[in-house]
């Protein structure tokens, strides 16, 4: 018997990389498990994966050996300098056209170098986003594959085989070049930073002001499931909060509340600061977490800054309450979404990648965590219109928001009022009102920048005159003693 | 004839910093690239005065007394290291080049190391005011190789801002302090402007307010708690009418420019895990602002509620309230500007000075204001005070100003107008003081999906959920036993 005998290799055996290989074998495919820990391959093989078409490498030239050609290796291992490393150790032992598949969270200018790397060396080179976490990896990723068009054809089956399904489509379409998979893998999971936000802000804000209690809040998300905010995350919030400790009392309640974050929701936040796109509710997720994170100085300070005393009538009608609750955490969500496409746009624009915006809605469908009844709703508006400007102008988005925002205003002016903070919600709702307004009072800034600093300013089209060009750089003497020299007028 | 100090770019900064030299009685060296604007200045704005020019690089440094005093304003960027290039070849150990552009502090950081090696001094030095500030005193924010700092103090101070009689000008800390505190200044002068304009939006799309009235009210403010160069300067701005007695305000395209520091330092936050989300929405405004033509299209196809005449039914309470949620909200920016500074000084290995800081602040600055003596004294008082919300001046402060604040951010959600700065700030301060947020629900999100485990609070722990231990839990019933690993990136 051929040694060569793998369709897939795989390194990494943590919670994912375990998954995903029960996963690829429950299709048929042979995968070869390696790990650097070969414990952790035995003890694999003897467990998880006794009795299926799995087989072990005891180092990185027997998992070579024992792979088709072009040989396909996913790595799954912690993102940053081990995946260099391990790119490293590989690269001597393949053949051009040979293909490494990078399956973790990297960060894509990473990616985006490796791809260039690699394709020097003719390697060919895929950064896939992946998610849905374990039961995800188990039964059905989303998968996010980007970088070398060339090996697509070679991995698109295996990766569609395994990929979740949404209305019988693989949630698995390529992305695009260089790191674009990775790049739309990192703004999902900033989309989903936002999910989790808006839905704690909603369990607080239910919490806190109405009162209700766990279980009372879980039958609220039930019956939210079954609406338009029918999600993967609603559902799971649902079961979370319905879930006791073995004292009886839910055990969400004793989880101490620091989030932590692995990184990816932050690149998010920076990415959007660097290309200038106003993605504030992603930074507010991420900021919030941040928040969470220093504990004991919130303790110090809850004993010291007084706040508003939230009164035992503060709900009059407890079901209005829940309505517009759910037309807040609807319209926000939207707002969201509205935003990371915004982001993918503007970095298509940006990075000169050609990306296919319906699939990617497809593709974060099912499987994802962010997967939800909603993202149909994004693809036939991208389907409708690939070009679309902004999610706020399809028909669809922009009906749901102008009947969600009575709702969506009484709640936040209820918990600005009571104390209780929404710095998801309300960003979302700046947004908006920012976003549909003509006029901001942005002109009264560069007035200030131009005063301060001589750094001029334009003239509004309809405004100008002989003295006021339009289209041209003006900076006035403001204060009447000022010099003439400006500053140059540039971005950074 | 020799220059106390030299000074190489000739725009708006540079040539008012060396003529308040001049008057201050130094005599100093001009140089930028084009030789015609050495010649412009030396026959127009500094003729009669103590300056003088080179017509090359190396005839600039010639002229200059020992140790060499060079100072940098050009643009931030490649032209600083191209500039050092060309300076470092004509240098002897122990000379000093001073970078007084808004460079980025990781550059800083860089060259300070590089230039250590060669024995040249380096210092980075934050400079704000903008022309009038330059012309007549400046803030300045020096960090880097401290042993320049006895050969340039005598200069800085003496053409710094004075507060209360002292200098606006302190060493800051090593490598790329400087730069860095300058960066978090640039961050919270966003947010102070952007706090303005919500105030301004409030009143003219809430309130119906004339532009003028709009000055009234500014000018009224500024002799309170309010009192600061840019509420005085919007004052100003608001008065200001153009040639057909139109407010020229009302003229200006709506769209903001930006110039990299408040990017940087929401970037720089995000880095640092520290929530300064004034300075991030700010700087986000400002993007959203530059979307003019989007926005145009936007505001025909999305509605929004319609503001009734009789929305403020008391104008005088109205412009009260709005008080009280400019200065709350201002307080909150200047409190997580520290904490930023406090989070860096300690991931980076800086001592800091806090106090200093704060005056640094109070004159020359764009940010300066009668509020940045409050601060001064706070951490004159406990310069080790681990938030300005725990002083008692700014935890009453805010007690005393949240109900007008509250009305303000409650009304403008009804109405749609948008106020991003003011509601994070309410949203900052209402989670600051939660000593439980709903994040247990979120660590409850990640472990349910992707296993990423929690922790317990001490008081609700027990045998099966032991405290500091990371724990993850089969919610589903049908999951595995393998978690992924605990850690932050």
């Amino acid at each position: 018997m051929s040694k060569a005998v793998g369709d897939l290799g795989l390194v990494g055996l943590a919670v994912m990389g375990q998954n995903l290989i029960l996963n690829a074998a429950d299709h048929g495919f042979t995968v070869v498990a390696y790990n650097r820990t070969q414990s952790k391959v035995d003890r694999f093989l003897a467990n998880e994966a006794k009795g299926k078409s799995i087989i072990g490498a005891t180092s990185i030239e027997d998992l070579v050996a024992k792979l088709k050609k072009p040989r396909k290796i996913m790595l799954l291992i912690k993102a940053g300098a081990p995946v260099d490393t391990l790119i490293k150790e590989l690269v001597p032992h393949l053949d051009k056209g040979d293909i490494i598949i990078d399956g973790g969270n990297s960060h894509f200018p990473d990616t985006n170098r490796r791809y260039e790397e690699l394709t020097k060396q003719g390697i060919l080179f895929v950064g896939s986003g992946v998610s849905g976490g374990e039961d995800g990896a188990r039964f059905g990723p989303s998968l996010m594959p980007g970088g070398s068009a060339e090996a697509w054809p070679h991995i698109k089956n295996i990766f569609q085989s395994i990929a979740a399904k949404s209305n019988g489509e693989p949630c698995c379409e390529w992305v695009g070049p260089a790191g674009s998979g990775h790049y739309v893998k990192m703004v999902h999971n900033g989309i989903e930073y936002g999910d989790m936000q808006l839905i704690c802000e909603a369990y607080d804000i239910m919490k806190r002001i109405g009162r209700f209690t766990d279980k009372e809040i879980s039958e609220v998300f039930d019956k939210w499931n079954t609406g338009v905010l029918d999600s993967f995350l609603i559902e799971i919030t649902r079961d979370i909060l319905k879930f006791d400790d073995v004292d009886g009392k839910p055990l969400v309640e004793k989880i101490m509340d620091t989030a932590g974050q692995k990184g990816t929701g932050k690149w998010t936040a920076i990415n959007a600061l660097d290309l200038g796109m106003p993605v504030t509710l992603i930074g507010e997720a991420v900021f919030a977490r941040c928040l969470s994170a220093i504990k004991d100085e919130r303790k110090r300070a809850s004993k010291l800054l007084a706040g508003p005393t939230v009164p035992k009538d503060a709900i009059h009608d407890r079901e209005q309450f829940v309505y517009d609750l759910e037309q807040a955490l609807y319209a926000s969500k939207i707002i969201s979404y509205a935003q990371g496409f915004m982001l993918i746009r503007e970095a298509a624009r940006s990075y000169g990648w050609k990306l296919n915006n319906p699939a990617i809605a497809l593709m974060w469908r099912g499987g994802c965590i962010i997967r939800s009844v909603f993202l149909a709703e994004i693809t036939k508006a991208y389907r409708d219109d690939p070009d679309l400007e902004n999610l706020l102008f399809n028909e669809f988005f922009a009906s749901a928001v102008t009947k969600a925002q009575s709702g969506w205003r009484r709640t936040i002016a209820l918990a600005a009022t009571y104390g209780i903070p929404t710095p998801a919600f309300s960003t979302a709702l700046a947004f908006y009102d920012g976003y549909r307004s003509e006029r901001l009072p942005a002109n009264l800034l560069q007035a200030q920048r131009d005063y301060f600093g001589a750094h001029t300013f334009r003239i509004l089209p309809e405004c100008a005159s002989a003295h006021l060009p339009v289209d041209k750089d003006i900076h006035i003497n403001w204060t009447g003693h000022g010099g003439n020299i400006s500053s140059s007028t540039y971005q950074a």
